[in-house]
């Protein structure tokens, strides 16, 4: 009996020992941290694993090279090239170095299509382009301290069941969307400035039934867009919330804020403390399925109107400064009592 | 015949190798650097391991809607602005633009250009303008963490273009801070304007016009004259609207100014302030409306000033009864109508 003991537990050994080897083989060159430098990285030494004495050129070669939910860190400033990441990890480019994804054709700034994944993207400035960002699988994407400017498509485009955090980033000029969440994307957008895009500045869309898309947007700027945050759904049992707080939505030829539903959809907007001005309508509920709670909002200087219920229903908290609007209130509104 | 053609292919072969070289190094982003940048380096195309030592030299490599980045801390040249471009210095990079006398330090007078101007600090040695934008036809100026100072005339000068203020300082300038004028549509965000003759001033002063500033998060500070001024002037039916929320406007002469000074061409304009959930304190008036004028005033807190609301005859001066106005010496002065929230 001892004597098969021992045979066991040698040969549970000699596995073990086999699997610590395999792993460490398979390991060998990915590292919980790479680096890609413009000045003096070269993807060759992605065998060696883009190390900081040996870092790599593009974001690419490097993300490869990278652990799951490992870093790839920019050490110095440059162009760094379009990547497809295709696990989890953080592309981080510390302040004081720009980090360049500059895209000349219709492809995608950064692309993530892989289910399960988790994203941080760090101190990146994209533009030309398709989409800035486009994430149509995965878990959780993390936008922190980019600039995302003139892309022939939307700044960031996010469709499915996908966490979405966009913080202290820069989203302008961009053909379509600045951010667009869609058919269950939940975004958390803070000290963000969404500017001059050509469709709305941030737009949550319901067009899948059974889903469940929101905004909640705060201490941001939507400015110069086509509209500033829109709340859109079209599909019956679709759902689409959208919260603005300590926001400004000014300047937007269309809507500062708007809900829209259609087809039996539901849309709630609800906007608190902001300031709404110099847009076309200041904010509106413009469909049935619509409601919209207004409470402390300024609401001046709208061409058309400051509050707007075309069909839907518009509560306010009885607390907004509306004044010097073409029409200060058009259409049904509530006044709620505060509690 | 054949001649000719043969002719015409080589001057077109020519003129297509001349565009090829002319565009072989321009690219979408340029780089220029005080420690390692030459000029010289623009034939390979100022690049981050080559890079330029002057933003002018690198603009002209850099593609239309391309970007000029600042590699490390240094001086850098004043510029007149061409071209849709962007001019970057990132955090932790101190890009310095000095303004000699007569000159601007970034001037902008080409139409239908989009300018991004990004970490820059503009600096007056005895120069005019710190970013001047004159007349634009469909021009956008987007400037983010500058700081200008110093400067002789105006800190920034914007006519008739869109306008993105934010992370800035603009401060002991000896005219205006901000200068807004005929047609601009500026949105004024987390920014400092601070110890200037005249803080902000938006103006129209040409018929037809509308100019519009959306100031947010802002401090307004020890301008002598006054912090904000929303202003027409002079013709027919120029328009300017002015809204000022979540700011403080302290220790200037005037806080916020409202004026329509129209009317000496024959007809008024029209001009509407609305304050909301400001500090005015300190100052001369806090807020103040002259002419005919609009203004509404919500959930500002307005104390310590000589007067704390100031209406002149002709002015439209409407509180939504939830503003603070307390320990001015005179609370308030001219009549000033409640209506209330909604």
């Amino acid at each position: 009996l001892e004597i098969t003991m021992l045979r066991t537990r040698t040969i549970a050994f000699f596995l073990a020992a086999a699997l610590v080897s395999a792993i460490t083989t398979t390991q060998a060159h990915a590292a919980q941290r790479t680096f890609v430098s413009a000045a003096i990285g070269n993807d060759t030494n992605a065998a060696t694993g883009c190390t900081v004495t040996a870092p790599c050129r593009l974001f690419q070669a490097a993300m490869a090279a990278t652990d799951v939910s490992g870093e790839v860190i920019v050490l110095d400033s440059g162009e760094y090239g379009g990547v497809v990441i295709t696990h989890s990890v953080a592309l981080i480019a510390p302040a004081g170095v720009l980090a360049g994804i500059s895209i000349l054709d219709g492809a995608n700034g950064v692309l993530i299509a892989t289910p399960g994944v988790n994203v941080v993207l760090r101190g990146l400035s994209i533009n030309g382009g398709g989409n800035g960002i486009r994430m149509v699988a995965g878990n959780k994407l993390t936008v922190k301290n980019c600039v995302i400017s003139n892309m022939g498509a939307s700044g960031i485009s996010v469709t499915g069941p996908i966490i979405v955090s966009v913080i202290d980033t820069i989203i302008r000029d961009n053909r379509s969307f600045g951010i667009s969440l869609q058919d269950g994307a939940l975004g958390t957008i803070t000290r963000a400035i969404i500017s001059g895009n050509t469709s709305a500045g941030v737009v949550a869309q319901g067009q899948l039934a059974g889903s469940t898309t929101s905004a909640d947007i705060a201490d941001s700027i939507m400015d110069g867009n086509l509209s500033g945050a829109v709340g859109t759904a079209s599909n019956a049992t679709a759902k689409v919330n959208v919260t603005i707080r300590n926001s400004s939505a000014v300047r937007n030829s269309n809507f500062g804020l708007a809900a829209e539903a259609s087809g039996g959809s539901s849309v709630r907007l609800t906007a608190s403390n902001n300031i709404v001005s110099n847009n076309q309508v200041g904010i509106s509920a413009l469909s049935v399925g619509t409601t919209v709670v207004a409470a402390g909002n300024t609401v001046s200087d709208s061409l058309v109107a400051g509050f707007q219920n075309v069909a839907g229903v518009f509560r306010s908290a009885g607390d907004n400064a509306l004044r010097n609007n073409a029409t200060d209130s058009s259409g049904k509104v509530t006044v709620l009592t505060s509690r | 015949m054949l001649r000719t053609q043969t002719i015409a292919f080589f001057l077109a072969a020519v003129v297509v190798s001349a565009l090829a070289t002319t565009q072989a190094h321009a690219s979408q982003r340029t780089f220029v650097s005080a420690a390692i940048g030459s000029d010289a380096n623009a034939t390979i195309g100022c690049t981050a391991v080559a890079p330029c030592r002057l933003f002018s030299t690198a603009m002209v490599k850099t593609d239309v809607g391309g970007e000029v980045i600042v590699v490390d801390s240094g001086s850098y040249d004043p510029v007149t602005i061409t071209k849709s471009i962007s001019l970057i210095a990132p955090k932790g990079v101190y890009a310095g633009i000095s303004v000699p006398p007569n000159k601007d330090g970034i001037k902008i007078a080409t139409p239908g250009i989009a300018v991004v101007l990004r970490g820059l600090t503009i600096i007056g040695q005895g120069g005019n303008v710190g970013i001047a934008l004159e007349e634009g036809l469909n021009n956008r100026l987007t400037i983010e963490g500058c700081a200008i100072s110093n400067m002789k005339a105006t800190g920034i000068f914007v006519n008739n273009a869109e306008t993105i203020i934010i992370d800035t300082v603009v401060r002991n300038n000896t005219s205006d801070g901000v200068r807004l004028e005929n047609g601009t549509r500026a949105t004024i965000t987390r920014t400092i304007v601070s110890q200037n003759f005249f803080g902000v001033d938006v103006v129209s002063n040409i018929s037809g016009r509308t100019t519009t500033a959306d100031i947010v998060d802002s401090v307004l500070d020890r301008n002598s004259d006054r912090s904000v001024m929303a202003q027409s002037s002079t013709f027919n039916n120029t328009i300017v609207k002015v809204s000022v929320r979540d700011s403080r406007i302290v220790n200037s002469g005037k806080g916020l100014l409202a004026v329509n000074s129209g009317g000496i061409g024959g007809g008024l304009g029209t001009v509407s302030l609305s304050a909301s959930n400001n500090l005015l304190s300190n100052n001369g008036v806090g807020i103040m409306g002259l002419n005919t004028a609009k203004i509404l005033a919500s959930g500002n807190t307005v104390s310590n000033n000589n007067i704390g609301l100031l209406s002149f005859p002709g002015v439209i001066f409407e509180s939504a009864g939830n503003n603070t106005v307390r320990n001015n010496d005179t609370d308030l002065s001219g009549p000033i109508t409640v209506i209330g929230t909604r």
